[in-house]
């Protein structure tokens, strides 16, 4: 029997998580029984004090440097978990804010987007401070559940119901993998606590059996999946241009936090048998940035151009992966691996702030009739809608990495790491595919400022105040991170 | 003549391997979906044959069964609406024709 | 029984292979659902061969019992669509032949040739091994456990909130069908009792 202090403990542990369990729940069952559908603004306020009382504990949790567990280590309380954590509620702020727009212009009000959004925001923390490779799995299955069905929110929309059966199916198929791999990990290790595994690879001399490289191989194509790394990429594209754009912005920044954290967290164990895998990460990494890059320049459509945007995003991210086995260099203890864990963490909070702030723009400019998408729909923005317009040139900028954006500062950290970690080729290859994405993100920026609008005049948005406020906390954190990249450090407790 | 672990993991391995050929092959979305569920079921062989021959009085594997399995039926009754959904307004489930969207 | 036998593992085994086979290979998709029930008891039985009783049970119940019912449902609701005389298969099918045989039976030689530590401990009885797996899930694996119930919230709302009908004025269309039927109903009775 657990004596009272450890379930207090525990409790504390996954305190953020039920806050925003119990939340989903108050607006599932206040939905059909106290406000019978009638105050639709109740939910997304809800949903958005849910979020911000579960900022409030998870900030309060003790910062404990590492090692710290809860529910027989099931569990990890560590800067990681916490770090991204805080990026996943500021995902969910600013994607409840976009939600609360879209939803009421395109007569999609319904609660259960808030309680599924805030459901798949339980899992993806469950999954981002996960210690077990299962708690992982579970986390991981809620997310996705969650995104399956909000992507297919407008059901009466084919394009939607499209995305939903695609990202469905696909989902499925990695998760599947990803089992297996569990799986033969466990067979292999005997294990799938993270803790434990590491502690048994590095205590066991020789080379690994096939069966844990089999498993290793299983996890990097389940956990690619999820995080749209080539050659796992092909339902990107289509389910971020069939969702509903709110819910793309959601699940652009959730999945990509959540597996990523998974990714560094299940690498980081997997550091003993570095040998085995990081010819294959530097690959993919080599791969993704490539052809995320290429395939984006071709793109008139601004939801599918960001989605191979963030595909070639996630290769940036995996370069942060390649550096964290190195753990010495050249027989010297290197901080390569500190690096690459807070260089990954910094760039997936300005990733967050400057592709959600994108999808925010489409966002404001949608209406009942009108779902922009299309770049020719941005065409003489500037003239039209100036503060939409200089925010989104900001997030162009960003995601293209120039200077003195938040993008710039992320891609920096990582590119040190990668070069203090050895990894070289990366570091260059990382470069070159930056400067070749300044093109079309500057296209955007050039159709906005420098065409002239080509269309009639669009029937006024009903609110748009939601996205409004989401586009300018963005564009501010975009910037002001950017300059001031140690701030952020402060807030979120990141870094030294 | 007893059957070992060896035995297990083979038929495991090549379960899989025919699910994987049911995802990637059928057309149909429901057909699909039974491919995924044969390989979760191969995941759960593995799980077992490791708690049977490794690790026997360890309770570990088994909450992993249960796990998927609780995974599987969630996984199978999302992935029918979903699916019934797209049936709706498309009239087929047939993945070639589930197309609009330019990839 | 320390280890299974192999005339017990063989014949499930390959009734497991074959079936599986077959569930991927019919072309009537309602046929290949039929095959998935012996597949699923089969694998079932090879629980059983693992003295892992208590998931034989929960195998029939949970997979052939419920998954498989769900999938039979929407195989009724959507048959008309797919006639078993088109083509089944995607064009990555000629591709996907060889991939799927090298994943088996590549993975299955890997694993024949990997060295396995020789524990041959007995395992524990059915009434034993229920209980450790009970005090597990609320002991050490609390976690996953309470996770699990948290997934089955998330799938029973978002299959809800995708499968319930959007408002339409068209709705009380069923109840005139009904009434139709009782009067008919009504009608046949009052002229039955009339004959008499």
């Amino acid at each position: 029997m657990p004596d009272k202090s450890v379930i207090i403990g525990d409790m504390q542990a996954i305190l953020p998580m039920i806050v925003l369990w119990v939340t989903a729940s108050v607006i599932a069952l206040g939905d059909v029984s106290l406000w019978k559908r009638g105050n639709k603004a109740i939910n997304p306020l809800l949903a958005i004090v849910g979020v911000l009382v579960a900022f409030k504990f998870l900030v309060n949790t003790p910062r404990v440097a590492s090692g710290a567990t809860a529910f027989a280590k099931s569990l990890a309380i560590d800067p990681l978990g916490q770090i991204s954590g805080i990026a996943l509620l500021v995902t969910a702020v600013l994607s409840i804010l976009l939600a609360w727009t879209y939803l009421k212009n395109r007569g999609l009000d319904h609660a259960e987007y808030y309680v599924l959004l805030l459901l798949s925001l339980t899992g993806a923390m469950m999954m981002a401070s996960a210690n077990d490779l299962i708690v992982l799995f579970l986390g991981l299955e809620i997310l996705s559940f969650g995104l399956y069905v909000m992507a297919g929110f407008a059901r009466t929309e084919e394009r939607s119901e499209e995305a939903s059966v695609k990202y469905f199916l696909l989902g499925a198929f990695g998760s599947a993998f990803l089992l297996y791999g569990i799986a033969l990990v466990y067979g292999a290790t005997q294990s799938t606590n993270l803790e434990q595994i590491r502690a048994t690879l590095s205590s066991s001399s020789g080379a690994p059996g096939p069966m844990l490289l089999a498993g290793i191989g299983l996890l990097i194509v389940g956990l690619g999946f999820k995080a749209a790394i080539v050659p796992f990429h092909q339902w990107t594209p289509d389910v971020y241009e069939g969702a509903p754009t709110a819910a793309t912005a959601y699940m652009a920044g959730a999945a990509k936090i959540g597996a990523f954290a998974a990714m560094l967290r299940v690498f980081g164990a997997l550091t003993p048998v570095a040998a085995s895998w990081l010819p294959a990460i530097q690959i993919l990494a080599i791969v993704t940035m490539v052809f995320g890059n290429l395939l984006a320049v071709t793109q008139t459509n601004v939801k599918r151009l960001l989605a191979y945007s963030s595909i070639a995003h996630a290769g940036y991210l995996l370069v942060a992966i390649a550096a964290l086995p190195s753990e010495t260099v050249n027989g010297i203890a290197s901080n390569a691996p500190d690096l690459a864990v807070g260089g990954a963490l910094f760039y997936l909070f300005a990733y967050v702030f400057m592709t959600l702030g994108a999808f925010g723009v489409l966002v404001y400019l949608s209406s009942k009739g009108r779902d922009v998408q299309h770049v020719n729909d941005l065409r003489g923005l500037a003239k039209r809608e100036p503060a939409a317009a200089y925010a989104m040139m900001f997030f162009m900028l960003s995601l293209g990495g120039i200077p003195p954006t938040m993008g710039f500062m992320g891609k920096w950290q990582i590119f040190y790491a990668a070069v203090t970690g050895q990894q070289i080729m990366l570091a260059i290859v990382m470069a070159l595919t930056s400067a070749m994405a300044v093109y079309y993100y500057l296209r955007v920026v050039w159709v906005m400022c420098f065409e002239e609008t080509t269309e009639a005049a669009a029937p006024e948005p009903v609110a748009r105040t939601g996205a409004m406020a989401a586009i300018m906390l963005a564009a501010a954190a975009t910037i002001v991170f950017g300059i001031a990249p140690n701030l952020l450090n402060a807030i979120t407790g990141m870094g030294p | 003549m007893t059957a070992n672990l060896t035995h297990y993991l083979a038929l495991s391995a090549a379960l899989f391997g025919i699910g994987l050929y049911g995802v990637l092959a059928r057309r149909n979305a429901i057909a699909v979906l039974m491919g995924i569920e044969l390989m979760l079921n191969a995941a759960n062989i593995n799980f077992l044959a490791f708690w049977r021959f490794l690790a026997p009085n360890s309770v570990e594997p088994q909450v992993y069964v249960l796990v998927v399995l609780t995974v599987a039926a969630a996984e199978a009754a999302v992935g029918l609406a979903v699916v019934l959904n797209v049936y709706r307004s498309f009239g087929t489930v047939n993945l070639d024709e589930i197309a609009r969207l330019k990839g | 029984m320390i280890s299974p036998s192999i005339f017990v593992f063989a014949p499930l085994a390959s009734a497991a292979l074959f079936t599986a086979l077959m569930v991927v290979r019919s072309r009537n998709v309602i046929h290949a659902g039929y095959w998935l029930l012996p597949c699923l008891l089969a694998v079932a039985g090879l629980f059983g061969s693992l003295e892992a009783h208590f998931f034989v049970v929960v195998q029939i119940l949970i997979y052939a019992g419920a998954i498989l019912i769900l999938i039979l449902f929407a195989l009724m609701l959507t048959r008309d669509v797919m006639d078993p005389k088109q083509r089944q298969t995607t064009k990555f099918a000629p591709l996907a032949v060889p991939l799927c045989i090298f994943v088996g039976l590549g993975g299955a030689l890997m694993m024949a040739r990997a060295p396995w530590p020789a524990i041959q401990a007995a395992a524990p009885g059915p009434a034993e091994q229920t209980k450790a797996l009970g005090l597990g899930l609320i002991g050490d694996y609390a976690l996953p456990f309470e996770v699990a119930s948290l997934i089955l919230l998330a799938a029973l709302i978002g299959a809800i909130c995708l499968a319930k009908a959007e408002k339409e004025p068209a709705a009380p269309e069923p109840v005139i069908d009904l009434r139709g039927e009782i009067e008919l109903e009504e009608s046949v009775s009052a002229g039955a009792a009339d004959g008499h």
